[in-house]
Parts: structure tokens; C-alpha cells; sequence
């Protein structure tokens, strides 16, 4: 369950990441590590296939750039339609969010017999 | 930036094959970049570079899972379809021993028909026009007709004909010279024109590589050694995976005293299993002659030549 609530949110948390600015792979690992107090932890080799696929699907771009130090990197931006999903996936989290806290409030912790 | 141990760039190559060539090829250089930075901040917190490596590697899980995902990311649901015909191809390739299972052929066919199919194939260019097939083959078997000029050369002189030992000499050279143009012709021709869909295997960087590999060899042969390694590094700018470039390069590594480098273009040699086999075996025999002599002292050597014998 925890392991599927992941993979959906990783997604959600990349997009968000890179909706303030261009980003490339290990920034957004060490990012994604600081954002989630280590609560949300994601195996980094599970970091590229998430942004290979949102790229497949149009939602980012890359492109390459030299760095100063280190080694040349390829960096990833949110598109227009990127913007969009962002938008929208904020939304249906956030409903789900407020679904499962109300479930949660009614049921009040009781447990039938 | 340090370069990584070859065990890490043999991790990288697994992690992406299969994945569309040029995708390969970008994905593989995001991983190491991630890989180098991982190493970098693990060593400034005070780890040992290769433990820093070891468990910058260990962080990105394992290469097979990896590749897994990718090959899903890239090909959705239809990528164990993918991953299969990309497996049936190297068998395919593996068995036919690759593009240059054609000047085996040649080198061991008589003489006449290297010299009945040059003719065909300059009367194909007079008439066809240009194209790489027929510069690439041209290429070859000039490059092959050569050799076998050499070898008479060597025959008259060992019999005492000194007239016909030069007069095969002198051939061997000319057949060298026009070896050498149609090859610059060829990689000249795909600089410029899509590969033909006979190579959209390996596609245009491979097929663009593997003629600056036979131009190399021309020019070494000719004595244009510093040409032959701009020809060699351009042709690992094109393809840095393709088996041949990289003992070429491991050559001109050791030329140098690079001993990091030949053994990095030596391990690359190996893990290209898509254009021959056996050619582990083939780096056993070469691997005993001089010129690769630097490298015994060395403790990897014992690794280099476990991995060669263990080949496929």
C-alpha cells in the first residue's frame, strides 16, 4: 500500500519540484530527501525511469548543460502541459487528502467487534 | 572529475541496454553525471573514493531493476517485447559474427574474387552513383587485396624475385592509398547522408564508428599514426560502446603509458558483445603479444584476462 502510494506521489513531487526551476537528476534526489524529511524516501535509481516517463509523456523537457564543476548535466523543465498536470494532480490529492482525513474523522478510530 | 572503475561503467551499460540507441546513449551520460556527483559529495563527508563509488552505485539499486524500469519508461507496455527482440538481435549478430564476418570471407576467398568484385563495385559507383554500402565495401576488400599483395610480395622475396616482389609491393600500397579514400569517402558519406535501413541496427553513430575504425586501420597501416587516433577518437565521439574503436584506442592508450585508460578501452572491448564473438578469445592471443606487455606488471591484468577467457 505504502509502496503504491509512493510511485503515485513521486510523480506529483517531481512535477512540483521543477515548477520553480530547471533541475537535474541528483539536485532533484537530494531535494525530494530534504522536502520530505526522509519520511518519503525513494530508492534513487527509481528517480530516473519517474522523469524518463514524464518526458515520454510530454510533461518535461531536458536539455544539457556544463557545469562549472563537476560533470555535464541534463536538466529537466516543466512544459505547458506540465504546468497543466501539476495543476490538476495538485487538485485530486488534495480531494483525496480531504476524503481520506473525513473517512478517517468518522470513523474515529473505533474498531467494531 | 575522477574517472569511474570500469565494474561502475559496466553497471551503466547494463542499466541501459536495449533503450533506443541515441536515448542510450543520453541516459547513460545522465547516470554517470548522477553517479560523479554522488561520489563527489560522499568524499568531501569523508569517504574513500572507491567505497564513495561503491555505495554511490549501491544507492541507485540494482542495474537489472534499473534497466527494467527504463525499458518501461521508454517502451510503456510492450517493453519485454522490446527487451526480446533486442536479445534475438545480439544472438543473431553473435552468430553471423557481425559486419565483419564479410572480410573474413574475403581475406580467406582466392585471390580473383576480391579483384572480380572491386570491378563489380566501381562499375556500381560509375553507374549507381555514390553511396556508403559501396564505399564501405570497396574499402574492405581494397584494404583486404592489399594484404594479400603484402603476402605475395613476401613469398617472391623469400623465393629471391626481387622484379615481382616489387611490383606486389608497389600494388599493395596503391591498393592501401585507394583502401584509404573510399573509407574517408565512406565516413565522409555518412557525415552527410541517414544510414541505410540495412544498419538501422546499429544505426548512424555505430555505422559512422565502425568506418572511422577501418579508416584508423588504414592510416596505421600507412604509418599515419597520429591520424589514425583523430580518426579513432572521432569515431568513439560517434559510438564509445563499439568493441574495435576501443582496443584500437587501448593501443594508443599504451603508446602513451596511460595504463588507466587501456585497461578502461580493453574492459569497454568486452562488454561489446553485439558486434563478435569470441572476441574475448581473440584478446587472449593479443593480449600476449608485445605491445600489450605494459600491462602484465599490473595487478588488474589477472581481472583483464579472467574476464577475457570467461567471454562469450
Amino acid at each position: 500500500m505504502l509502496r503504491e502510494l509512493r510511485k503515485g506521489t513521486a510523480s506529483l513531487l517531481l512535477l512540483d519540484l521543477l515548477a520553480a526551476r530547471p533541475m537535474y537528476g541528483f539536485e532533484l534526489a537530494e531535494a525530494l530527501r530534504e522536502r520530505t524529511n526522509g519520511v518519503l524516501t525513494f530508492k534513487e535509481g527509481t528517480l530516473y525511469p519517474a522523469l524518463h516517463r514524464l518526458e515520454a509523456e510530454e510533461l518535461v523537457e531536458t536539455f544539457w548543460q556544463d557545469s562549472p564543476r563537476g560533470p555535464r548535466r541534463r536538466y529537466y523543465r516543466l512544459t505547458a502541459q506540465g504546468r497543466k498536470a501539476l495543476a490538476e494532480r495538485r487538485e485530486h490529492w488534495h480531494t483525496l487528502v480531504e476524503a481520506i482525513n473525513g473517512a478517517l474523522d468518522a470513523g474515529n478510530g473505533t474498531v467494531s467487534p | 572529475m575522477a574517472r569511474l572503475t570500469p565494474e561502475t561503467e559496466r553497471f551503466l551499460r547494463k542499466a541501459v541496454a536495449g533503450l533506443p540507441f541515441l536515448k542510450r546513449s543520453e541516459a547513460k551520460d545522465e547516470l554517470r553525471a548522477h553517479l560523479e556527483d554522488a561520489v563527489e559529495q560522499r568524499v568531501a563527508q569523508g569517504s574513500g573514493r572507491k567505497r564513495a563509488e561503491r555505495e554511490a552505485v549501491a544507492a541507485l539499486g540494482s542495474a537489472e531493476l534499473l534497466n527494467r524500469e527504463l525499458l518501461r519508461a521508454h517502451f510503456g507496455k510492450k517493453w519485454p517485447l522490446h527487451y526480446s527482440c533486442h536479445r534475438l538481435i545480439k544472438w543473431i549478430v553473435h552468430v553471423h559474427r557481425g559486419p565483419l564476418a564479410f572480410l573474413v570471407r574475403v581475406e580467406r576467398s582466392p585471390r580473383g574474387l576480391s579483384e572480380d568484385s572491386i570491378a563489380r563495385l566501381e562499375q556500381d559507383l560509375a553507374t549507381q552513383g555514390p553511396s556508403f554500402e559501396v564505399y564501405e565495401k570497396l574499402g574492405l576488400l581494397y584494404s583486404a587485396s592489399a594484404e594479400h599483395e603484402f603476402a605475395q610480395a613476401n613469398k617472391q622475396g623469400r623465393a629471391g624475385e626481387r622484379e615481382r616482389m616489387q611490383a606486389h609491393k608497389e600494388a599493395a600500397l596503391s591498393k592501401r592509398e585507394a583502401a584509404l579514400a573510399h573509407q574517408q569517402a565512406a565516413v565522409d558519406w555518412l557525415r552527410a547522408h541517414p544510414v541505410s535501413w540495412r544498419y538501422m541496427f546499429g544505426g548512424q553513430q555505430r555505422a559512422l564508428a565502425a568506418a572511422y575504425s577501418s579508416l584508423a586501420g588504414t592510416l596505421e597501416r600507412l604509418g599515419k599514426d597520429d591520424e589514425a587516433e583523430v580518426a579513432v577518437r572521432a569515431g568513439l565521439a560517434a559510438d564509445d560502446e563499439l568493441c574495435i574503436l576501443n582496443f584500437q584506442q587501448a593501443q594508443y592508450c599504451l603508446k602513451r603509458g596511460d595504463l588507466d585508460g587501456a585497461f578502461h578501452h580493453l574492459d569497454t572491448f568486452l562488454d561489446d558483445d553485439l558486434t563478435f564473438g569470441e572476441h574475448g578469445k581473440g584478446l587472449l592471443l593479443f593480449l600476449n603479444t608485445e605491445t600489450f606487455e605494459p600491462l602484465r606488471k599490473d595487478k588488474r591484468f589477472g581481472g583483464l584476462l579472467q574476464r577475457a577467457y570467461e567471454c562469450p
